[in-house]
């Protein structure tokens, strides 16, 4: 019952243009969600073992595309800070992939997303955000600076702020993304 | 639109999409609503009898089936909030909701293509 969703996750260090690259594809202006987490923490002081929650609101920008009535996308960006891997935990279930923007000039701050996913196994390609037309690297230098442990892991150029450069991204995740379903077989049940 | 409540959905140990609480010493169906899981409304009802963010949540999907990070998009409240109005909103049959995307329902290679014809035909 209901449409089929896709899921869609686009990260990325801040100012990488997720939520651009979002905005090019979604057939609505990008929108904000928020998530209230709870984290449970030990007490510091003297008397010990003292428990005390904090709760943090966490927003998400994402967009969406109907396919057909059967069938939505969602691109979901991840939250600005790192910290919140309990929320790419919940973004990443049940996704068909992501799309790792990358800053040439800031590399290390793609470092993150890219672990989490690889040690996961999850779908994804690097997509390096070129400023101005500005090339300082090529593909390979940041694919090797990358040290990426899949050598299949496809790397392309996207400005983000080129809505056919962003579908081009996207198109070549969801290709990776199916190659891999064939390689790979379903868990039984 | 936050209330009272909130505070107690947020006591919660279960992943995000489970929502556990005691409101009036009444235990709330446990319900998947991930961030993508749709939601349309059904049935029939005289809405001027709902509380308001019922009415409203009702009015949002009245013909059409939207996410639940659309839902707590549109109405400018958190998905936590929306969880539990939509667990109300199911154990009184105004809402439907569709398998997110999970292991037990997940896009097809033929669903992949079809993303892609679209995406290439933009």
């Amino acid at each position: 019952m209901g449409p089929q969703s896709i899921k869609v996750i686009v990260a990325g260090g801040f100012g990488t243009g997720k939520t651009t690259l979002v905005g090019a594809v979604s057939e609505i202006p990008p929108l904000t969600t928020e998530e209230v987490l709870t984290q449970v923490s030990e007490g510091v002081d003297d008397t010990g073992g003292i428990e005390s929650k904090t709760t943090t609101t966490v927003a998400l920008d994402f967009g969406r595309r109907t396919i057909t009535n059967e069938l939505v996308l969602y691109l979901f960006g991840t939250p600005g800070q790192d910290r919140f891997w309990f929320m790419w935990d919940e973004l990443s279930r049940g996704a068909t992939g992501a799309v790792v923007l990358v800053d040439p000039r800031r590399l290390d701050t793609s470092f993150p997303a890219i672990d989490y996913f690889e040690v996961r196994g999850i779908p994804f390609v690097v997509a390096v955000n070129l400023f101005h037309g500005q090339r300082r690297h090529t593909l390979d230098e940041v694919r090797e600076a990358l040290q990426l442990e899949d050598s299949s892991v496809p790397l392309l150029e996207c400005d983000a702020r080129d809505a056919p450069s962003c579908r081009s991204a996207l198109i070549v995740l969801v290709e990776h993304a199916m190659a891999r379903m064939a390689a790979v077989p379903e868990p039984a049940g | 639109m936050a209330s009272a409540d909130e505070q107690w959905v947020d006591d919660t140990a279960g992943p995000l999409y489970e929502n556990y609480s005691r409101i009036g010493g009444r235990a709330r169906a446990r319900h998947n609503l991930s961030l993508d899981t749709q939601v349309c409304a059904v049935g029939t009802v005289d809405r001027a009898a709902l509380q308001v963010e019922h009415a409203q949540i009702l009015e949002l999907l009245a013909n059409r089936w939207l996410s639940v990070a659309e839902i707590a998009a549109h109405l400018r409240t958190t998905m936590n909030v929306i969880r539990v109005h939509l667990s109300d909103l199911l154990e009184e049959r105004l809402v439907a909701i569709g398998a997110p995307s999970s292991r037990r329902s997940r896009p097809t290679k033929e669903d992949l293509q079809k993303v892609i014809n679209h995406l290439r035909a933009m």
